[in-house]
């Protein structure tokens, strides 16, 4: 009889447990890349364009970057190098320059094999981590500065590259703006800086003109009075993917508008929003806009690809978008659009609308086992950094290079890519909050920024929100 | 069929005859345990050891794979008391729950009795009905994202009607994003469910249904009061199923349409042991909060147990 109820009652009990626990662990147990849901829609995608301060000229002199070594004797050890990259895949424009490269490369060096590794952006931190815990990270990852890979380093799983990166003669070819971004406090080199962006604002003047709207709004106050004027006309001002990172994004530069540079750093690692007078009147001036129908109708519904759609199809006349945009946009619109920046509320610290430009978007990171064949990295970073390769990017894909000096084809360069090398007259840039939000906040603090842009939401409530992401810090 | 009730044990007299009846029973009954038990021992195995780490990481400060461990006592479910987004995760679950289970399982086995009733062209309906459990659940949410949009499906079909004041941006409202995506478990569930119960209703005869009809019942009778008594028992496992997908599988639809937001107003427990795990590599913390649904989770499937339990055998 007991043997019965065994069998009847604990054993399905037992069963119906044990699943539900396995499904549960398997959110953390050390082996878990398997019971990962499924990815999310698009991460942001920071691959893109030229820095307004200080972006090289399209036409440059050839650089005197050291030329890549003469092809190995055949004798030698046989190397596989593996790379992840999010870059290689079909719908990215970066692909096929980087597949090229690739090639070239290993024809160069026939006892060099490259196993490339694709993924997006928002799943290598966690595929480096858990390869590294079993021994099998990839040599080179190409990974953006921000979130886990902030703690790489830290963590043993890339290496400094500062000295490396002088022996290989690359360290005094990079644009010291781009080796300071990616230079931690204690003087690492994080990774070799490879992929710089822009991310003005966007505005269509055929709308504004149409609105009846004299220039680009310098001001928190011109926007408002703009947006109005473009309802009137029919279209929808501002739009953005207000439930996906864009709209975060904008949510970020308008705040950046009334902080300083020094405030950034510190705000965005520690938190203490709520208390800084800079914060609070920036979180007024946005919710100000918000509530004066700045931002497209049901804005805190759409999402990037919708946002972008609208502005693409001119229904509206304003976007935040970065460089990496400039590619998809529809050539007839391209004509009439303006970047400019974030107009500043009364009293910022600014003196002009803000952006962002930065070189945060993509570094060759070297890890634990690239160092085990530093010989074969070291050439393919060589040969990779030559400014004929680099070139390729800038040209395909608004990408801002590295290098000093790289030359491209004017030609061949994307008329808002060269619109934006000249937004250093027009535009301040604010340091991007992104590299200094500890890893283990950063989702919520973006969810907090998203409810910004819900209506209703108070300026209290979204201080309050941003700082209480802060307090699992402590 | 003989319905006989389970206290009301047969004894049609003593002896040897009768002993060694009982006897070959328990044989039987010892022999078959030791036929299943590898199979047993090893899905035990391996099933109770993520449960055990479960509950010890739940103790421990763990940041991140490759960080050390600090126990900590239970001080990440202390921490759960006073997390805001905790709170509001448990009680949108409690919110799916109370919606989506008896939301889905009801009709679902209405329709289901409707399937097993063979109306013309029941196979087709069967298909249609089963359709919904082939998509797969990314292509379920890009879907809905469709649907939800503010230029979505939804709201085009509301103004189309007259109703544009009822048309909103679903999914980044406040006050109704929760509930689209709650909505999304009965384009999954309902058809899927019902194909099931059609299937466990099969099992059932037909003289039963006849015979209540002689005695005049309507259909409406026969399928609350003849068919759903009837496979109660199954009904109670699709009920088990259901919550497990509430607590743990309904976060996918979470994470590809608002990752919780806006703020955390549709924030799931399922999506924020996720969220937690994955994007702030608190895993400590992660696994608390999956103790916390683990233990939901068995008080549920304990009640569904009791609720659902009948006191008598076909």
């Amino acid at each position: 009889m007991v043997i019965r109820k065994l069998t009847t009652r604990v054993v399905p009990w037992l069963v119906a447990l044990s699943m539900m626990s396995v499904l549960l662990a398997g959110c953390a147990a050390p082996a878990t890349p398997t019971a990962e849901p499924p990815a999310p829609p698009e991460a942001p995608a920071v691959t893109e364009a030229p820095p307004p301060t200080e972006a090289a000229p399209p036409t440059e002199a050839p650089p005197p970057v050291e030329e890549p070594a003469p092809p190995e004797e055949p004798a030698e050890e046989p190397v596989v190098l593996v790379i992840m990259d999010n870059w290689g895949s079909e719908e990215n424009g970066k692909g096929p320059p980087l597949h090229a490269t690739f090639e070239e490369f290993m024809a160069e060096y026939p006892n060099i094999k490259i196993e490339e590794q694709i993924f997006g952006d928002h799943e290598i931190p966690t595929k480096v981590v858990t390869m590294f815990m079993a021994g099998d990270e990839p040599d080179i990852v190409l990974q953006n500065l921000h979130q886990a890979a902030l703690e790489w380093l830290d963590d043993g799983i890339s290496i400094d590259l500062t000295d490396l990166s002088k022996e290989w003669g690359l360290y005094d070819q990079l644009k010291p703006s781009a080796v300071t971004e990616w230079t931690d406090s204690q003087g690492r080199l994080n990774a070799i800086p490879l992929e710089g962006y822009t991310w003005p604002v966007w505005y269509n003047t055929k709308i504004m003109d149409e609105a009846g709207v004299e220039g680009i709004p310098q001001t928190v106050d011109e926007l408002i009075d703009a947006a109005k004027k473009i309802r009137a006309a029919g279209y929808q001002p501002f739009t953005t993917g207000g439930m996906e990172w864009t709209g975060e994004f904008v949510f970020f530069l308008a705040l950046a508008t009334m902080l300083t540079d020094e405030e950034i750093p510190q705000l965005y690692a520690h938190g203490g929003f709520s208390e800084n007078a800079h914060a609070r009147a920036a979180v007024e001036a946005f919710v100000k806009m918000r509530d004066a129908g700045v931002f497209a109708d049901d804005v805190e519904g759409l999402t990037n690809a919708a946002a972008n759609e609208e502005f693409y199809s001119e229904k509206a006349a304003i976007l935040h978008g970065g460089s990496w945009f400039f590619s998809e946009a529809p050539m007839d619109i391209k004509s009439h659009i303006t970047l400019g920046g974030m107009p500043l509320p009364e009293g910022s610290p600014r003196s002009k609308p803000a952006i962002y430009s930065s070189f945060e978007g993509k570094g060759v990171w070297v890890t634990r086992n690239g160092s085990k064949k530093m010989d074969a990295v070291a050439k393919f970073i060589k040969f990779f950094y030559q400014p004929r390769i680099m070139a390729r990017f800038v040209e395909v894909s608004a990408m801002t290079s590295p290098l000093i000096d790289t030359p491209v084809d004017e030609s061949k360069l994307d008329p808002l890519f060269v619109q934006s090398t000249m937004l250093g007259n027009v535009t301040e840039v604010a340091l991007i909050h992104k590299v200094y939000v500890p890893p283990a906040i950063d989702e919520d603090l973006r969810r907090a920024a998203r409810e910004a842009l819900v209506p209703n939401t108070s300026v209290d409530t979204i201080l309050s929100n941003l700082d209480d992401v802060y307090a699992i810090l402590q | 069929m003989k319905l006989t009730h389970r206290n009301n044990t047969i004894k049609d007299g003593d002896g040897a005859a009768v002993g060694y009846r009982q006897y070959k029973m328990e044989r039987d009954r010892v022999a078959f345990l030791i036929f299943v038990a590898p199979a047993l021992i090893a899905f035990i195995l391996i099933m109770l050891w993520p449960m055990i780490n479960m509950f010890y990481l739940s103790t421990m400060d763990w940041r991140g794979l490759v960080k050390p461990k600090v126990y900590v006592g239970l001080a990440n479910f202390i921490r759960m008391t006073r997390d805001r987004h905790f709170l509001r995760a448990l009680t949108n679950t409690g919110i799916h729950t109370l919606i989506s289970l008896p939301g889905v399982i009801l009709p679902a086995y209405m329709l289901g009795f409707f399937l097993s009733q063979r109306p013309r062209g029941y196979r087709f309906l069967r298909l249609v009905f089963f359709s919904p459990a082939m998509i797969s659940v990314t292509a379920i949410a890009m879907m809905f994202v469709g649907v939800y949009l503010p230029e979505g499906i939804l709201n085009t079909v509301l103004r189309g009607v007259g109703l544009g004041d009822l048309a909103r941006p679903w999914l980044g409202n406040t006050s109704t994003v929760l509930y689209a995506i709650i909505a999304i478990d009965f384009f999954g569930g309902l058809g899927y469910y019902a194909v099931l119960f059609s299937a466990a209703l099969t099992g059932v005869s037909n003289d039963l249904y006849e015979a209540a009809y002689l005695d005049g019942a309507g259909r409406w009778t026969v399928m609350w009061r003849v068919g759903f008594p009837l496979i109660l028992d199954f009904i109670g496992v699709c009920l088990m199923l259901h919550l497990i997908w509430i607590l743990v599988g309904a976060a996918q639809n979470v994470l590809l349409l608002t990752q919780g937001g806006p703020g955390d107003y549709s924030m799931t427990l399922g999506y924020y042991l996720y969220s937690q795990a994955f994007k702030s590599y608190q895993l400590g913390y992660s696994q608390a909060i999956g103790v916390v649904i683990f233990i939901l989770g068995a008080v549920g499937l304990l009640l569904i147990r009791k609720v659902t339990q009948r006191d008598y055998q076909m």
